[in-house]
């Protein structure tokens, strides 16, 4: 037994003193098993090694460390402190010859902290690692929706928001690098996780936005999680779909975007979700009475699912866009006309209601306490301000941006060889004959 | 009976889907073939996702957590 | 004309809901049983001799089923008229409703005329055995023996004629046999016009169009096109297929011959489509378009008893374009119309109301309008539109009315539509929500004040918008791109069990990546 650590050791020390990482990295993984049979003398392990030089060796008696954990259980502060040991000294050049390893210790690493109650101890941990392996900072990889899982749990979101904020061009997945370095590990792991993992960062993201009433990008979020092409229904997509739903009536009133994949939608998650349908059709009729007795009558339901607290919003929500449709008919109304219009209890809450719409800028109006008379005044917005100008400014400068991109995009695969073998290939077939001299001056020929 | 193109006329119209849209899964036919083709429960994954949270949306649970993130837009 | 039988009718008016829910009953079909018409002051001869062939009975029967007072009269009207031809299915069925309905209204008077009383116990089995062809006695009991029998179901009749149905139609088949073994071209295309009319004159509409629409292979001239097309769009419009008379409706008028013939050789032919054009969008509810065709009638040249009536044409167009016209067209293309004028002329209530409206008369419009609402209901193609068209019609009244003010005082609005001022005010919400009324209403002194829309704000806001949306739908794209790129798509999990999925993805992977270059 200790001689087959020392021979690990030994093979780790000699082959990256040579600079073999390739072939360590292939090696390695079939150490995971002795590694993890031997957990209680890993850390004698950990001190032959030095994360810097053998940044690959730490890696795999991190991993089996964290495979043992159930077992093991060893101190949490301690994993914490080498995992962010690891993270902040490793040679990242080495680690991308095992980035699925690294994925992989990543989510370990994340599962036992949620399990420990520690969640917030990973957060800083976790965005170091997604910026130490991503390429690009538009790259998505798998550890993403670890670092979103973490600032949930811990109810955290400054830091992640920085990390969600941008936009995904380019994704980073297990199948892609297990493939190009061999690392058999990845075929006991589900051919899915690719796809789990990239749903569960835009379902937690989602759920993170919603938390902080970014509903606009919140619902971007649930709907980019209805994008994959489905052969099966996913029940993060499922979950995703319901928020989406709520999410929809809170920020617009009403289904705005229909996500694709309807087949799947219409056959699998309609009746999966039959009760957030119930609720979009009666939050259509605009009466919050009808809305309030469903929602009880769902209550159960919402509740475990979590998603009562959104339904309690979209019901708050309705109350509100009921009174701004108010502002766009009425320039004088009644309290008490407001409340028995819009289904409020009476003047009082009415006014609750207005008074706290006035202060967050939806509505603009003044009440009149002496007879209770509400003047709704129209939105000062002249579109002649300065920062106005540099709103528009900015919004023109962004969609530039992302016609640069695309173009961009375009131009990457015109280029692309197999795209071009494609499209002079199919038509090949039928034109040869006719128009032969339409390829000469090409200069892929 | 040449007659009967009227219920592909109508049927085009039902199911044409509004503008905007890139279809990008045509193929999805395959999709769809293999989705119709299985029945339903072998279809579900993912089923073991962590969803364990609060309610993170209940603004009366959420006044009572100390507000961290605050508001990025606006 | 067969003498209503008042006493027992006149009984049931007074108990009008066992009149009603009879056939809400024993009618199986459909929802626009919902409509029940109480007092239209209909002469119902004269309404049905507009008409004839199918569309006669068609419209007899809507009138039976919607309205319970003209329900008997209307049946006895159809049987009369279905005798004249081979549809024997139809007056059995006639029949069976004519007797179901004197079943339901024969104990509705149970006590009130104590010698009347036992006849119709005694008429009861006679009823119910009316498939074994025993003679019905229609509703007027002790009536004279003359007018009972005109209307008992005559078995020999139904015998013979459907013998004779069967003659015609194999004389007509080997006739057709006859000139395809010869191919004349000509006779064959007759051939298929006649058997086509028989089976319509046997009320069998699919055969009809079939055979209709089997002669376009032998037609030999553009005229003959178009002839084949009238027929196909009759049965069509026989059989409330829209989109089949509209499709038809082009061919006939992208026929060369017709296309480049003189307008008055084929004035008749022009006012048909149009008017066929017109019934058909107006049942599929686009109403401005309906009144367009509509219009376009020639007064001299519609003629077509078997589709239409011109009092229709009047009404139809007239009420369309009342709903969605606005001021300048209803004055051009209504108003100032000589050709319309004289379809107006045959309904003078209508033309009041358009007159009215244009006017701004807007209560007296109204009012004349919901006299004239019980006629329309018993038209079975304009019927369920009436009250989409009424409020269609209210709504453009409300907006008319208000838009050269600045501010209006509610009260005398209201006075103007003959309502209150808190339904005005809702009517009127609605329409500012819908933003067909640029306008907010102070409520608290009920005034409506015109709200001058901020051209400039609103482009600004929408450009907004606009571009906001476009930003979304391009990232998404741009994820979309890197999820084909990447593979990332849901799999299901029972395609997994094999072994090396590894080796596997990689060549889907290869093969799908080509694919969706080349797609995008």
């Amino acid at each position: 037994m200790g001689s087959a650590l020392e021979n690990f050791v030994n093979q780790v020390r000699t082959m990256s003193a040579s600079g073999s990482f390739r072939e360590l990295a292939d090696d390695l993984p079939e150490s995971v098993s002795l590694l993890a049979r031997n957990w209680s003398i890993l850390d004698n392990v950990l001190e032959t090694l030095d994360v810097q030089q053998h940044t690959l060796g730490v890696l795999y008696v991190l991993l089996a460390k964290l495979h043992s954990a159930a077992t093991a259980n060893p101190e949490p502060v301690q994993i914490i402190q080498l995992m962010r040991d690891f993270v902040h000294r490793n040679n990242v050049e080495q680690l991308r010859f095992a980035i699925c390893a690294f994925y992989e210790t990543c989510h370990l690493f994340t599962d036992y902290l949620v399990q420990k109650n520690l969640s917030i101890l990973g957060i800083k941990i976790m965005a170091r690692a997604v910026d130490q392996i991503r390429q690009i900072d538009s790259q998505l990889t798998p550890i993403h929706a670890d670092l979103c899982l973490l600032s949930l749990k811990a109810k955290n979101f400054n830091l992640v928001l920085t990390y969600l904020d941008g936009d995904i061009t380019d994704i980073s997945t297990a199948a892609a690098e297990c493939k190009t370095q061999q690392q058999q590990q990845s075929q006991h792991t589900d051919a899915n996780n690719d796809a789990k993992y990239f749903l569960l960062f835009y379902y937690y993201g989602g759920m993170i936005y919603t938390a902080v009433k970014d509903y606009d990008r919140a619902l971007y979020f649930f709907e980019c999680a209805s994008q994959p092409r489905p052969m099966a229904m996913s029940h993060i997509m499922l979950e995703a779909y319901k928020k989406f739903l709520m999410v929809s009536l809170i920020v617009e009133g009403n289904i705005a975007f229909i996500p694709k994949n309807t087949q799947v939608i219409g056959r699998f998650m309609k009746p999966m979700a039959s009760h957030y349908h119930d609720l979009v059709n009666v939050y259509a009729n605009s009466s919050s009475e009808e809305l309030r007795i469903l929602i009880l009558k769902y209550s159960e339901a919402f509740t475990r699912d979590s998603n009562m607290g959104l339904a309690k919003q979209a019901t708050t929500s309705l109350y509100k866009r009921n009174i701004k449709r108010l502002t766009k008919t009425f320039l004088t109304l009644s309290l008490s006309d407001v409340a028995s219009r819009v289904q409020l209890s009476g003047a009082a809450e009415a006014e609750r209601y207005i008074l706290n719409m006035i202060k967050s800028g939806e509505i603009y109006a003044s009440i009149n306490q002496k007879d209770g008379m509400v003047l709704f005044k129209d939105d000062p917005e002249k579109y002649n301000s300065p920062d106005m100008f540099l709103n528009v400014q900015t919004n023109i400068t962004q969609v530039l941006d992302l016609v640069k991109q695309i173009n961009k995009m375009e131009e990457e695969i015109i280029l692309n060889p197999m795209y071009v073998k494609k499209a002079l290939g199919s038509q090949d077939d039928d034109l040869t004959s006719q128009h032969p001299k339409t390829y000469s001056g090409d200069p892929t020929d | 009976m040449d007659l009967n193109m009227k219920p592909s006329l109508a049927a085009d119209e039902m199911f044409s889907e509004g503008p905007g849209y890139m279809e990008m899964d045509e193929s999805g036919g395959a999709t769809g073939m293999m989705m119709d083709h299985l029945p339903t429960n072998d279809k579900h994954v993912h089923a073991d996702f962590y969803n364990n949270f609060d309610d993170l949306f209940d603004d009366d649970n959420w006044a009572k957590v100390k507000q961290t993130g605050d508001n990025p837009k606006q | 004309m067969p003498v209503l039988p008042m006493p027992p009718l006149m009984q049931n008016a007074i108990e009008p809901m066992q009149v009603d829910a009879p056939p809400n009953e024993d009618n199986e079909n459909n929802e626009e049983q919902q409509i029940v018409v109480e007092n239209p002051s209909i002469d119902l001869e004269v309404y049905a001799n507009q008409y004839n062939g199918i569309v006669r009975l068609h419209r007899l029967m809507y009138v039976a089923d919607v309205c319970p007072v003209l329900a008997v009269e209307a049946l006895k009207m159809a049987i009369t008229y279905v005798q004249t031809t081979y549809n024997v299915n139809l007056y059995q069925l006639l029949h069976k409703r004519l007797s179901d309905l004197n079943a339901s209204n024969a104990p509705a008077p149970p006590a009130p005329a104590a010698d009347l009383a036992p006849v119709p116990a005694a008429a009861l089995p006679d009823i119910a055995a009316v498939p074994a062809a025993i003679a019905l006695p229609p509703l007027a009991q002790g009536q004279a023996a003359g007018e009972k029998d005109s209307f008992a179901y005559d078995a020999v009749w139904v015998d013979t004629k459907m013998k004779k149905a069967a003659l015609k139609l194999e004389k007509l088949d080997s006739d057709l046999k006859n000139y395809k073994s010869n191919s004349i071209k000509e006779s064959i295309r007759r051939g298929h016009d006649d058997l086509a009319d028989h089976y319509l004159s046997c009320g069998d509409l699919t055969n009809a169009l079939k055979c209709y629409s089997r002669a376009r292979d032998y037609c030999t001239s553009g005229k003959h096109v178009v002839n084949m097309c009238l027929n196909v769009i009759k049965v069509s419009i026989y059989l409330q297929n829209w989109v089949h008379v509209m499709s038809y409706i082009s061919k006939a008028e992208s026929t060369p011959d017709f296309a480049e013939g003189s307008k008055e050789a084929n004035a008749q032919v022009h006012t048909r489509l149009e008017c066929a054009a017109g019934l058909a969008e107006l049942q599929q509810k686009k109403y401005k378009v309906a009144a367009k065709h509509f219009l376009n009638a020639n007064f001299d040249h519609c003629e077509f008893p078997e589709m239409i009536s011109t009092n229709n044409v009047a009404v139809y167009g007239g009420l369309c374009a009342l709903a969605t016209f606005d001021r300048p067209e209803l004055k051009r293309l209504v108003i100032a119309s000589t050709s319309f004028k004289l379809f107006l002329e045959l309904e003078p209530q209508l033309r009041d109301i358009i007159f009215k409206f244009y006017e701004s008369k807007y209560a007296s419009c109204l009012t004349l309008l919901d006299e004239i609402r019980d006629n329309l209901l018993v038209d079975m193609y304009i019927a369920p539109h009436v009250s989409t068209l009424y409020t269609k019609i209210r709504n453009r009244a409300l907006i008319q009315y208000f838009s050269p003010y600045m501010s209006a005082d509610m009260h005398k609005m209201a006075m103007a539509f003959n309502s209150s001022v808190g339904d005005l005010e809702n009517e009127v919400m609605q329409l500012i929500l819908d933003g067909q009324i640029q306008a907010r209403i102070d409520s608290h002194n009920k005034i409506l004040y015109a709200k001058e829309a901020d051209q400039r704000n609103s482009t600004f806001e929408r450009a907004l918008v606009l571009g906001k949306k476009y930003q979304r739908h391009t990232r998404m794209l741009v994820l979309r791109a890197a999820m084909l790129k990447s593979h990332i798509h849901v799999k299901s999990v029972t395609r997994e069990g094999s072994s090396n999925h590894g080796a596997e993805l990689c060549v889907s992977a290869g093969s799908t990546t080509t694919a969706q270059l080349a797609r995008m």
